[in-house]
């Protein structure tokens, strides 16, 4: 059982190397400098971007092989992301955040709402935040709920992009215990990256440095 | 274990993809089996209904098309069914808008044809009745009178946009954004407005004749904001770095505007012009009011009715023969090749200028 | 050390000065010239108001607000028994009912043709595309009217025909005899058709701003390119479509040749979109002008001012929509 990437990624003249393998129930930690392609990694395994050759696959399932013209779409991936900067919709609820992913898949409102609703209060949202504005929340809350938003779908894959970049200094500890319980808990598979090394290494299992 | 993440001239920004989403081969092929599937749909479906010819087809198309795309979605559940419901629509959607405009061109061409002959270009209609034989007279006079007409309003408009635009980029004073705002306040002044204008300051108070002069004030008030507009779009694109070194150089406001910028700009100010005068030269409605048609060339442009292409076309449709309404037809062909050509040569100096940057 | 005491003496620190930007002559001559230019639009917008209120005033003395509400006109025949009577309300209503109509058509097709400029054309083809959009604006009115009256009218009386028959009970497709053509049903398609382009090239460039890392982000969470177009493009442009819609109604209020060649001139506000009766300003002015006495060519001054502010309104405010909707 193991994520395997390999394979090269292409953006006009520019092109990533990529050779990755993770095992299941792995928590691995990637370290490198802004610009080393952490964040294109990750989009390649979300799906936002395509390989231009090489193979991505997921437990033996091929999500992306240009070569036998295999694709998956990032709603057929069993994936969730927490993005850089969050990336909350700004013009919805923390509700409609958060079951966004789900109504996505065609899942249908109410079971969307009671899911979204237990992930809530599993991250230490109180549910009486699901119907405010995202805009008003801090920077700790706007966190938690780009973690729900990934976690409700019950990927296979957890993808986390600078998961304490933006969180003030008075809610980070929580927020880092918080993501070790759930990293503990989550049997799938979980990339982690980030510039700052302390923050990768209290949590991942194992963790590489980049250049 | 093995990993490797190495990238070249990493440091320097991505040019990013324009959208995240794939057009797989296998998306690609459903669209074409789709597009056939609902292609011998809507011929059948015209075959029963009263939906006729072409168009009937086209508008059961219209249905077939993303009911189809849906259908052949449904195993990837309802999303994806909405999704390519919408994709079908899209793009039946942009080809029925896409429909009028080719039978404009199609149909101006056809008919013009059919009335054109050499000497439509080079006669006027002095001594030619409008229901004469397509192959006697012609639009001499209105080509040249469409020119001297639009010729004057250049002279007047270009400066005038120009200055407009280098107020708002160059020199920045405090009324940039009211300037900016009555520009383009002004490019929504009824073409009819600006002609009721013209007539009632220049034509009533001053000549009391409908002249080449009137109709070409009446086709600027039209065309400076079209010049202004693409000039300062034009001025933007000059880097500051340029300015600070002409004036660091010691050079006055004047001269970096007139000996720097505006130099490194010149076909771009040529593609303001130009769609300023593509802009107006079809304009009829002011016309109507100023300078009005003529069946003969005007040499002066101060007194007396001068002709031009779009007069030419709504008085020889007044006339309302079959070979007036041909003329009308030959001419209105004349005036969309002349501002089709104007389109090409600003098209042409855009192009040069973007590439010099 | 003299060495460092002779420069302790030589160094002789200046007052702190303001920088100053010292302007030659030509500089404000030129800054002159140029100020005076660029307020030359916003002349021109008063002077066109002013002239045409100096021109048109004796009517609006002389008829008051009758002038805005009444549907007549006639110019009379110049004695006691038949006195000129002037009322725009007809052409306003007319104006308006063509306009609206006209966009209520072309907005559906202005986002759907914006979209799929931005999101759905393949790259390679979408300059050209762009490039057509902004040639089909340059199309001339009178291009558009010949068209409009030889090639769409016939199909439009088709339609006309058949939403009568099946929606005649509906008061607005009623028709007082079964007669289809020049009416403002078909004026309504045909402008449709001319506001189409600016419209559509508005939307495309507030659509064009979306952030794409919403987008990503939709996409990358399990949305659909519809799921996320509507998520993030469409509620992001939706000030911005309202701008352009307004710019495209204040283009199809001062439409005025296509308008005089598919419309039959009836001073009678009539909302029987399909009857063949109706008008608006514009193409008012371009018929009455030819034939007008010195009292009526008055009374077309006024409506042309009228005409003037109401457009111009319109247009400031869409002016101001779109572009707060691009600063955003």
């Amino acid at each position: 059982m193991t994520l395997s990437l390999v394979g090269t990624v292409r953006r006009g003249s520019f092109f990533h190397n990529i050779d990755l393998r993770v095992e299941r129930g792995e928590v691995f930690g990637i370290v490198g400098r802004n610009g080393a392609g952490k964040s294109t990694l990750l989009h390649t395994i979300a799906g936002l971007i395509g390989l231009s050759d090489g193979e991505l696959s997921v437990n033996g399932t091929v999500w992306d092989n240009p070569s036998s013209h295999t694709w998956l779409e990032p709603g057929e991936r069993s994936c969730g992301v927490v993005f850089q900067d969050l990336r909350l919709f700004p013009r919805m609820t923390v509700m409609q955040n958060i079951s966004f992913g789900l109504r996505s898949r065609g899942i249908a409102q109410h079971e969307a709402t009671d899911r979204a609703t237990v992930m809530m209060q599993s991250v230490g949202l109180d549910v009486s935040y699901s119907s405010r504005n995202v805009q008003q929340l801090s920077g700790g809350e706007r966190q938690r709920v780009a973690l729900a938003r990934a976690l409700v779908l019950q990927p296979e894959v957890l993808l986390l992009d600078e998961p304490f970049t933006g969180v003030d200094q008075h809610s980070l500890g929580g927020l880092r215990n918080l993501l070790k319980e759930v990293v503990a808990e989550f049997s799938g598979y979980v990339v982690l990256v980030s510039h700052n090394q302390t923050d990768i290494e209290t949590i991942s299992s194992r963790t590489l440095m980049i250049q | 274990m093995n990993f490797t993440l190495a990238s070249e001239f990493e440091s320097v920004p991505h040019a990013e993809p324009r959208q995240p989403w794939k057009n797989t081969k296998l998306t690609i092929l459903r669209s074409v089996f789709s597009f056939t599937v609902a292609a011998v749909l809507a011929a059948l479906i015209a075959q029963v209904t009263p939906l006729a010819g072409r168009l009937g087809w086209f508008v059961a198309m219209a249905f077939t098309f993303p009911a189809v795309m849906a259908v052949v979605a449904y195993k990837r559940g309802s999303r994806a069914m909405a999704d390519q419901m919408v994709t079908g629509i899209v793009l039946i959607g942009f080809t029925s808008v896409m429909i009028p405009w080719v039978s404009i061109v199609a149909t101006v061409i056809s008919r013009g044809l059919k009335a054109f002959y050499v000497g439509f270009l080079t006669t006027d209609m002095l001594v030619n009745q409008p229901d004469d034989p397509l192959n006697m007279g012609g639009v001499s006079h209105a080509i040249v009178g469409t020119l001297i007409q639009v010729l004057l309003a250049s002279v007047v408009a270009v400066p005038l946009g120009i200055i407009a635009a280098i107020y708002i980029v160059e020199i920045r004073g405090r009324g940039a954004g009211v300037v900016r705002f009555f520009t383009q306040a002004m490019s929504g002044v009824p073409s009819i407005v600006a002609g009721l204008f013209v007539y009632a300051t220049v034509v009533v108070t001053i000549t009391h004749k409908f002249n080449a002069v009137a109709g070409a004030l009446a086709l600027a008030i039209l065309m400076l904001p079209t010049v202004a507009r693409t000039a300062e779009e034009v001025l933007k694109v000059v880097s500051d770095d340029l300015r600070a070194s002409s004036q660091a150089l010691g050079a006055s406001q004047v001269a970096t505007t007139f000996r720097v910028v505006l130099p490194t700009i010149r076909s771009g100010l040529i593609t303001a012009a130009v769609l300023g005068v593509a802009r107006v030269a079809g304009e009829t409605a002011p016309l109507l009011l100023t300078s009005q048609y003529f069946v003969k060339f005007n040499t002066n442009i101060f007194d007396g009715p001068m002709a031009s292409l779009p007069t030419y076309i709504f008085s020889s449709l007044g006339v309302g023969t079959d070979n007036s309404v041909a003329r009308a037809w030959a001419a209105s062909a004349v005036l969309l090749t002349l501002i089709f050509i104007l389109f090409t040569i600003a098209r042409l100096f855009g192009g040069r200028n973007r590439k010099s940057h | 050390m003299q060495a460092d005491a002779e420069l302790e003496v030589s160094i002789d620190i200046p007052e702190h000065r303001k920088l100053q930007v010292t302007q030659g002559t030509p500089d404000r001559i030129f800054r002159y010239i140029i100020t005076t230019g660029a307020y030359f639009s916003l002349a021109v917008l008063a002077m066109i108001a002013g002239f045409l209120l100096y021109r048109g005033f004796q009517i609006f003395s002389d008829f008051g607000l009758g002038f805005i509400t009444g549907a007549k006109w006639d110019a009379g025949s110049g004695d006691e028994t038949a006195p000129a009577v002037f009322g725009v309300a007809a052409m306003l209503v007319g104006s308006l009912v063509i306009a609206i109509m006209a966009i209520a058509i072309a907005l559906p097709f202005a986002v759907i043709s914006a979209l799929f400029l931005e999101y759905y054309a393949p790259l390679a083809i979408r300059r050209f595309l762009i490039s057509i959009l902004d040639l089909v604006a340059a199309i001339p009115s009178v291009i558009y009217g010949i068209w409009g009256y030889a090639i769409l009218m016939p199909h439009v009386v088709g339609w006309s025909k058949s939403l009568n028959s099946w929606f005649g009970w509906f008061p607005l497709f009623d028709v007082p005899a079964p007669i289809f053509d020049r009416s403002p049903f078909v004026a309504g398609v045909l402008l449709a058709l001319m506001v189409l382009p600016i419209t559509t090239s508005v939307a495309r460039e507030v659509y064009s701003q979306a952030p794409r890392d919403q987008i990503d982000a939709a996409y990358g969470l399990g949305a659909t390119k519809w799921g996320a177009l509507r998520t993030v493009v469409l509620p992001f442009g939706k000030s911005g479509l309202i701008g352009g819609a307004m710019l495209g109604l204040g283009r199809a209020l001062g439409e005025t040749i296509a308008v005089y060649l598919v419309l039959n001139l009836v001073f009678k506000i009539n909302l029987q979109v399909l009857a063949s009766a109706g008008g608006n300003v514009a193409s008012m002015i371009a018929t009455r002008f030819g034939e007008a006495g010195p009292y009526e060519l008055r009374a077309l001054m006024a409506a042309g001012l009228v005409l003037f502010l109401l457009t111009l309104v319109v247009n400031a405010l869409a002016t101001l929509i779109v572009n707060r909707s691009k600063v955003q």
